[in-house]
């Protein structure tokens, strides 16, 4: 059996903020091993975006365990899982967010500067993943001046450019269109088969759950159904 | 279970790293909004133009009211019997004149030296029928530097050799004298004698202030102490020194200079001598600080809301930041030196426009009339037609420091949310 990079036990997340709790995950368990692809999918509230959120440390669930690369998340505080998520975990967002003061380059660099890489390697990293994923040409425009493809594409090389055990993408291709998410998934498979990169994402797109290797089903916080039990293989 | 440990983002290389890569977006996303920071640095920059230029016109103002004020007749600092200050007898003198004005003139910050004899009097008219009592001053005229000395109102002179006499033009009125006559003096000497000198008045004066015009008469100094009996001796001796400002510690220096001349005298600088007018100089900078300060707190409400739009429109943004590892005190870092930024934009604004409105405004001066009718109040007291201003460093200085302080707590009271910020939240502001 493979390594595995994320392990969830019994992972239960209840939002008491209004009168009425929301159970967003009722004691999921759930692992992703190295080099998978796994594809949270599920209608809006099945919690795959909660799951996700718990995965990178950004949100704590209220029962259960979670641990990324054999760390434990539930023991780390603020400061450590900020850390954690610098070193091990890239993030793309649906809304792409990339620092719109900065360059493509820049962007990609940014995330070298905060880990402490030295000034020329950051450079030479940013420029050749930009010139591998196709951006070459771009890298002294800022955000504003990129389509969506474009940023989508540089916050994908921002997240990967450091090499992380594990690739998170929280609804990667909710802007994009259906020819430029092709792109952007021709890219992820790309970085997952070829680099090794584990990745999880959360995605309503039937054609991102496509390329994923491992579609995963949420609803009412509860897994439905895993493509691990099955044999998965994209098939687009 | 294996440990994190890899090196901590804490660390100082990476600190250094963090730091210069701050610095630069910090200065970026300053020009996000071109015109809110334009509005917002001009208003640090405003308050500082407003605040130096108001003081460098006000320092060039209290200089010149100080200036005349002190040239006038008391100098920067006087030498006297240490009794002389708060009970002004005949007999309280400084005795070794000679000596003493030898050495205050040999002294590198004395400009000049001016020897002065002080007493009452009954001034009388040449036939003696009308007296009016007054203050008899004996002055040096080869060496005197007041200007009530030398400014004589047309049809008279002022004081050039012994027997002559110079007073006020409402003395002379009221005992009937003008240029030309004779006038009595009649007192009581050092040693309780009778002191008696008759004069021929040369010249009258109009200083504006009536203490003065209607009971002050000169004469010269070696017919003075001859009439109250001084010798070698006089009541004050004025000096003048390059910066009134530095009085007091020029006083201090003067005490020890002519110690071991003679123990027995005091150096008064102005403020000891005038010390309504010292007072009326620390009312005014009190007042102008008190304006400094109202202004600041006023830039610093604009500052704090510019930055809660800022904090406010970047939520998704710094969401983002603290989801990809970016740790809550360097954000909030990176929006201080928002805040030095805009600071150090609206300082360099305002020092440059102070500069160029008192450097312009300085050449050709300020005419005192353009604060109101006060002409020939002006002239009366002998102030020139107009003032220079002179740059106010210290404010300059002062103001500087009190903007970066205010403008930095300003950022960081909206900055402060940074900490409690839940990036899943924040990146969902944008969704």
């Amino acid at each position: 059996m493979s390594e595995e990079v994320v392990q969830c036990h019994g992972v239960t997340r209840v939002y008491a903020d209004d009168a009425v709790p929301v159970h967003a995950l009722r004691g999921v368990d759930f692992a992703v091993h190295k080099g998978d692809w796994v594809s949270l999918a599920g209608p809006s509230g099945s919690g795959k975006s909660t799951l996700l959120h718990i995965i990178g440390g950004l949100d704590r669930p209220n029962d259960g365990s979670v641990s990324v690369d054999g760390e434990d998340l539930g023991g780390l505080s603020e400061a450590q899982l900020s850390d954690l998520r610098l070193r091990k975990i890239g993030f793309v967002f649906q809304a792409y967010n990339l620092i719109p003061v900065l360059t493509a380059v820049e962007n990609v660099e940014f995330i070298m500067q905060l880990q402490g890489i030295g000034a020329s390697e950051r450079r030479e990293r940013a420029l050749g993943i930009l010139d591998r994923l196709g951006l070459d040409d771009i890298g002294d425009r800022r955000p504003g001046e990129l389509s969506g493809g474009q940023q989508q594409r540089v916050a994908v090389a921002r997240a990967v450019v450091t090499d992380p055990v594990l690739l998170l993408a929280d609804e990667p291709s909710a802007n994009l269109d259906t020819a430029t998410t092709k792109e952007l998934l021709e890219l992820l498979r790309n970085i997952n088969e070829n680099h090794g990169v584990t990745i999880v994402t959360a995605t309503h797109d039937p054609m991102v759950m496509g390329y994923a290797k491992r579609p995963v089903n949420l609803r009412d916080g509860a897994i439905e159904s895993d493509g691990s039990t099955a044999d998965a293989s994209p098939d687009a | 279970m294996s440990e994190l440990t890899l090196p901590s983002v804490a660390s100082t290389p990476v600190r250094r790293a963090v730091g210069r890569a701050l610095i630069t977006m910090a200065w970026r996303n300053l020009w996000r909004v071109p015109r809110r920071t334009w509005l917002t640095a001009g208003g640090v920059g405003f308050a500082i133009l407003l605040v130096v230029f108001s003081r460098s016109i006000q320092i060039g103002a209290l200089d010149t009211m100080l200036e005349v004020g002190t040239a006038q007749l008391t100098g920067h600092a006087q030498v006297q019997h240490p009794d002389y200050l708060d009970d002004p007898r005949m007999r309280s003198t400084v005795a070794g004149l000679a000596a003493l004005t030898g050495t205050l003139a040999g002294h590198p910050d004395v400009q000049a030296v001016a020897p002065r004899g002080m007493g009452f009097g009954l001034v009388s008219d040449g036939s003696g029928e009308r007296s009016f009592g007054g203050q008899i001053t004996g002055i040096d005229p080869a060496v005197e530097f007041a200007t009530l000395a030398s400014q004589a109102l047309p049809g008279g002179r002022p004081l050039e050799r012994a027997g002559e006499g110079f007073m006020g033009s409402k003395l002379a009125r009221n005992i009937g004298v003008a240029p030309g006559d004779d006038i009595i003096v009649l007192g009581t000497g050092k040693e309780g004698s009778v002191a008696a000198m008759a004069v021929t008045l040369v010249g009258l004066f109009e200083s504006g202030i009536p203490d003065l015009d209607r009971g002050f008469l000169m004469v010269h100094f070696d017919d003075f102490a001859d009439a109250f009996g001084l010798e070698d001796e006089a009541h004050a001796i004025a000096v003048l020194t390059g910066d009134l400002r530095d009085a007091r510690a020029f006083a201090a220096d003067l005490a020890t200079a002519i110690l071991p001349l003679d123990g027995n005298v005091a150096v008064r600088p102005w403020q000891e001598l005038m010390p309504e007018l010292e007072q009326t100089v620390v009312g005014e900078i009190g007042g102008s600080a008190l304006f400094a300060l109202f202004l600041v707190v006023i830039v610093t409400f604009v500052v704090v809301s510019t930055f809660v739009m800022t904090v406010f429109e970047r939520t998704a943004e710094f969401g983002m930041l603290k989801a990809i590892g970016m740790a809550p005190g360097a954000i909030f870092r990176m929006v201080q030196l928002e805040g030095l930024w805009m600071s150090l934009t609206g300082v360099a604004l305002g020092l440059v426009s102070s500069l160029v409105f008192v450097y312009v405004s300085a050449i050709e001066g300020i005419p005192f009339s353009a604060f109101g009718d006060f002409d020939d109040m002006m002239a009366r007291f002998f102030v020139p037609d107009v003032m220079i201003p002179v740059f106010d460093s210290a404010g300059a200085l002062a103001m500087t420091a009190m903007m970066v302080v205010a403008v930095q707590a300003a950022a960081a009271i909206p900055a402060r949310r940074i900490w409690r910020l839940n990036p899943v939240e924040a990146l969902r502001a944008e969704e």
